[in-house]
């Protein structure tokens, strides 16, 4: 690899991983700016509950801070994530490309990808359920959905964890192999 | 590990460097260095028989099983 090859490398890693901080810091900022920003605090409530236009919710101060605080914890998760994909970017730009470290932060992407597919339904029914709760009786609403974007997230967060366990074994048996003379 | 290298011993028997070793054997003279210190996962037969030639010795010469493994300078056995 020419050395003007591997500063390209280094420096697409390095601005992968800033962009990846960038999102999972734009997440967390834009979550409180769709709940508490004047008249997107009902869509941002609909849009998480999964609930449509013409269903009644009702967003009492309690209702909204309780779940804006289950949107920005279930929230943090991806952020994580991206922060994880971040490390691993820094790590590719100085070289550690095949070593077992590596391997284990992709396991850690893809497993943080895995728990936010399973966790983000439960989070999306109790908000759901929250904004509903003090409607009249006979308009609440307890829902639950799995979409194929949940199962799309399980799937892809699953390959990314095996590809991280793949790739710190054979990171793992190179550098046993190098211990063999 | 009770496999000891008595690298170092041969190759003053033979007066013999390790950089020449290494040259003569086509490994790098940190790995001699790794080799004579026992700080090795294994060795594979053909730098074995490689080293034997180098130094007309046998296998025997180089490589020592004490069960109790009490010397520091222990290898982790033949790949």
């Amino acid at each position: 690899m020419s050395s003007n090859h591997t500063l390209a490398f280094e420096r697409r890693c390095r601005r992968l991983g800033v962009f990846a901080a960038v999102v999972a810091g734009s997440i967390l900022v834009l979550d409180p700016v769709m709940w508490f920003l004047p008249g997107l605090a009902a869509d941002t409530a609909r849009g998480w509950g999964g609930l449509s236009d013409d269903q009644t919710i009702t967003l009492t101060a309690g209702v909204l801070w309780t779940s804006f605080a289950l949107s920005l914890l279930c929230l943090v998760i991806p952020a994580r994530g991206l922060l994880v994909v971040r490390g691993l970017c820094n790590r590719l730009a100085a070289g550690k490309v095949f070593e077992p470290e590596t391997g284990l932060l992709l396991r850690r992407f893809g497993v943080t990808l895995l728990i936010y597919a399973c966790v983000s339904p439960f989070f999306a029914s109790a908000i759901g359920f929250l904004v509903t709760v003090h409607n009249p009786p006979g308009s609440r609403i307890l829902t639950f959905a799995l979409t194929g974007e949940e199962a799309l997230n399980a799937v892809i967060g699953l390959l990314i964890l095996l590809m991280g366990s793949i790739l710190a074994e054979a990171a793992r048996l190179a550098e046993e192999n190098r211990q063999i003379v | 590990m009770p496999v000891v290298v008595n690298l170092d011993i041969m190759l003053a028997k033979r007066k013999m460097r390790s950089k020449e070793l290494a040259e003569l054997v086509g490994i790098t003279e940190a790995n001699v260095s790794l080799l004579k210190s026992g700080h090795v996962k294994g060795v594979r037969f053909e730098t074995l028989a490689r080293i034997c030639a180098a130094l007309n010795c046998q296998p025997g010469d180089l490589l020592e099983y004490r069960p109790d493994g009490d010397d520091g300078t222990a290898a982790g056995g033949a790949a």
